[in-house]
């Protein structure tokens, strides 16, 4: 469960980026938040991956109380959670078999578990043709997806993902959604940030909308063009 | 539990090295320079210590000895210990060699006079019991300390009294144009009557030959005989059974210093019998009754023992050894006295000093305090120049991980998302830095030892007196720290490159 309360966002150069959200995520949900540019949404997103901290109020996520949780708690924490940017972030000189690895890696994961799970999560995703494929050999969908089965190779309840359709082909972004919404069935807390209006109105999921560092409307179904 | 494979961090580290080689390879050379710098200092250090302690622990002062300096007036000599001679009673020492009862036991001390001395020299007679019966007379020739071209008459045979004989012709002084006047019994005896009191160190004692007849009476006192003269052999001109003819000047020579010699009178004895010896028993002996010596501690080393082992020691120097060899012996005598208490060296260096004829002493402990400051002042100028280049080793170091840093900052940030905890972050990082160190350090003994081996060959060939550890000793110390530093500075380094990107 993830649960805002109340959380305000000042950026040490006075931005007040978010003010005051109350907002509840239960296990298992699909969430997508939607807004502006501007409004707010990448910077919730990183309070959730706790690159940023909250100025004020509390924040909650799967028992961790991201408040108060101490640096060194930080990575483990983390490992709970999957994120995924817009831009990819794979490393250019590994292949798509090393970049899903290396996130066991870094958990210290034996080499026998990595390499029976690399292959599934690959498979999850459609690229297990691909695996000794670099990025840079990848179309951008097939690049997203590498990023994705990165976010699920530690397993993770929570998975986050700022605009993961934003570098895509407009075609392949339908095929990425598809793949989330895979992923949330697995039973699978996943929060969406986008843009996309008919990606959100053919999901039908929940709609969380932020302006100006406010949820605006919070509801079921495909009301993203009328709140904006 | 989860294991982390050691292979993906050597792996991350020998990447990093290898991409930024070159500046790899400065770091590596600079921190060398860093530890063989160290390391020279500190096997300097150890040596100079060893030396110190071989030094010190010998517990030994050199008294430096002079037993044939001449005496000055009022100087206290002492007299030479009881003679032995077979049927024959030693009771003293006189300055008269007719003496019946000693002036000074053996053994006294004798208060330099010069009236006592002869062209400088102090005649110490042995005086035997019963006195010494003379049959008849020799007749010597004494120059009065005037350097004469040619040799002076030799002694006559044993003459009975009244005999006669004609006395030796004029000698001529070798150096300057001292005028000879003729030959007197009396040393003393002047050719002006009015120049009697110039010389007045010499006059006084003008006991003996007084009332002999004087054939060519001239002067005041004794009379002054010319060369070829004829003289009749006078008992009364005789001192110890020899009637000494002085070379009598119209300059005299003056002396202000005076040797002393012992005379015992033709009798056959044994025991010291040179001034020199009598001097250096005396010092012994009041190096005896000193406290803090060791047992056995005092050993007389004479100048000519000194001068065979310095020329043994420049055996392969010929130019030195000629020197030596031609030369008069530069080397005093000494004695080398073993102490048997450290602390109390400065007391007993100034009991030495204290002793007549001692006018030097040379301690180890001084030799080591010496040597001690030096290191003092090699440990401070190093340790500034270590310092420099320790800073100067971890900023290489530094930039050296850091490129690898930033080259990986991308990854590091990827990382840090998917979870990775710091230490795995920053290990690959601190692990180049230890590399290395570890390549450094390794280098750096090598060299060193090398070095350490070369001039050790050198300086045992060429130094005796320093005595050089073998590496061996070192090899552990110089190992773990050229290592250790190595390895510290490197991991120093790298952490503090890597700090700034591991906030999370
Ligand atoms: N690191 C930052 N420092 C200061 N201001 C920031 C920072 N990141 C974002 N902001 C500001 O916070 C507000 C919200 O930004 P963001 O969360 O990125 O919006 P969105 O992702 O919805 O476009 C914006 O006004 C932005 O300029
Ligand atoms: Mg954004």
């Amino acid at each position: 469960m993830i649960e805002f309360k109340d959380v305000k966002k000042v950026y040490p150069n006075g931005t007040e980026a978010l003010g005051g959200i109350d907002l509840k995520i239960e296990d298992g949900e699909f969430v997508f938040i939607v807004g502006v540019s501007g409004a707010g949404k990448s910077t919730l997103t990183k309070l959730l991956t706790r690159e940023e901290k909250i100025t004020s109020g509390s924040l909650t996520v799967n028992g961790f109380d991201l408040s108060r949780m101490p640096e060194r708690k930080v990575p483990y924490y983390r490992r709970r959670i999957g994120v995924v940017f817009q831009d990819f972030r794979l490393l250019p000189d590994m292949t798509v078999y090393e970049n899903v690895a290396f996130a066991m890696q870094i958990v210290g994961e034996p080499k026998r578990v990595i390499k029976r799970r690399v292959p599934s999560i690959l498979s999850i995703v459609g690229l297990q043709d691909k695996a000794s494929c670099f990025p840079d050999q990848l179309a951008g969908g097939e690049q997203q997806r590498v990023a994705l089965a990165r976010a699920l190779a530690n397993n993770p309840a929570t998975i986050i993902a700022d605009e993961p359709t934003g570098n895509i082909d407009p075609r392949l972004s339908l095929e990425i959604m598809n793949l989330l919404i895979k992923i949330h069935r697995k039973n699978k807390t996943v929060i969406v940030v986008t843009h996309e209006k008919q990606l959100v109105d053919y999901f039908q999921q929940r709609v969380v909308t932020i302006d100006g560092g406010n949820i605006v409307s919070d509801r079921v179904g495909g009301m993203f063009g009328e709140t904006v | 539990m989860k294991r982390y494979r050691i292979s993906y961090f050597f792996g991350q580290a020998f990447k990093g090295m290898w991409r930024n080689r070159m500046m790899t390879l400065a770091s590596v050379t600079v921190l060398l320079s860093c530890l063989i710098v160290m390391g020279c200092f500190a096997m300097l250090v150890i040596n100079i210590e060893r030396n110190l302690d071989s030094l010190g622990d010998l517990n030994e002062i050199v008294a430096f000895v002079d037993s044939e300096e001449p005496y000055i007036e009022g100087a206290k000599a002492p007299l030479a210990p009881a003679l032995t001679a077979p049927g024959k009673t030693f009771l003293g020492w006189s300055t008269d060699p007719d003496a019946t009862s000693p002036e000074f036991r053996p053994g006294d001390t004798y208060s330099v006079s010069a009236k006592d001395a002869v062209a400088g020299v102090i005649t110490m007679y042995a005086v035997w019991q019963g006195g010494i019966t003379h049959e008849g007379y020799t007749v010597r020739y004494h120059a009065l300390g005037v350097n004469l071209e040619g040799t002076l008459p030799e002694d006559s045979e044993t003459l009975a009294p009244g005999t006669s004989l004609l006395l030796a012709p004029a000698v001529k002084a070798r150096f300057d144009n001292r005028e000879f006047v003729g030959w007197s019994t009396d040393p003393n005896a002047s050719l002006h009557s009015d120049g009697g009191s110039d010389t007045a160190a010499e006059t006084g004692d003008e006991t003996t030959g007084e009332t002999s007849e004087p054939t060519a009476p001239v002067g005041d006192g004794a009379p002054i005989y010319a060369p070829g003269d004829e003289y009749t052999v006078s008992a009364d001109d005789a001192r110890g059974g020899v009637i000494t003819f002085y070379a009598i000047w119209e300059e005299k020579p003056s002396f202000t210093s005076y040797t002393l010699v012992y005379d015992t009178l033709g009798v056959e004895a044994s025991g010291s019998l040179t001034d020199a010896e009598v001097r250096l028993n005396k010092i012994e002996s009041q190096l005896q009754g000193l406290d803090n010596i060791a047992e056995n501690g005092i050993v007389f080393v004479s100048r000519e023992e000194t001068l065979q082992a310095e020329k043994d020691k420049l055996k392969d120097y010929p130019s030195l050894f000629a020197y030596l060899e031609e030369g008069d012996n530069p080397y005093p005598d000494t004695f080398q006295i073993t102490y048997k208490d450290n602390s109390g060296v400065d007391a007993l260096k100034l009991q030495l000093d204290n002793i007549d004829g001692i006018y030097k002493t040379r301690c180890r402990a001084d030799l080591a305090r010496n040597i001690e400051s030096l290191k003092h002042g090699i440990i401070l100028v190093f340790s500034w120049f270590m310092a420099i280049l320790f800073v100067v080793s971890i900023f290489v170091i530094i930039n050296t991980v850091k490129l690898a840093v930033v080259h990986r900052s991308k990854e590091i940030t990827i990382m840090r998302y998917v979870g990775a905890t710091k230490w795995f972050i920053a290990f690959p990082f601190e692990l180049e830095g230890i590399i290395i160190g570890l390549i450094s350090g390794v280098a750096a003994f090598f060299i060193q030892w090398y070095m350490y081996v070369y001039v050790q060959s050198m300086i045992m060939n060429q130094i005796e007196l320093i005595s050089i550890l073998p590496f061996a000793a070192l090899r552990p110390l110089v190992l773990v720290g050229c290592l250790l530093i190595g390895v510290l500075t490197g991991l120093i380094g790298s952490m503090i490159s890597i700090r700034k990107y591991l906030k999370a």
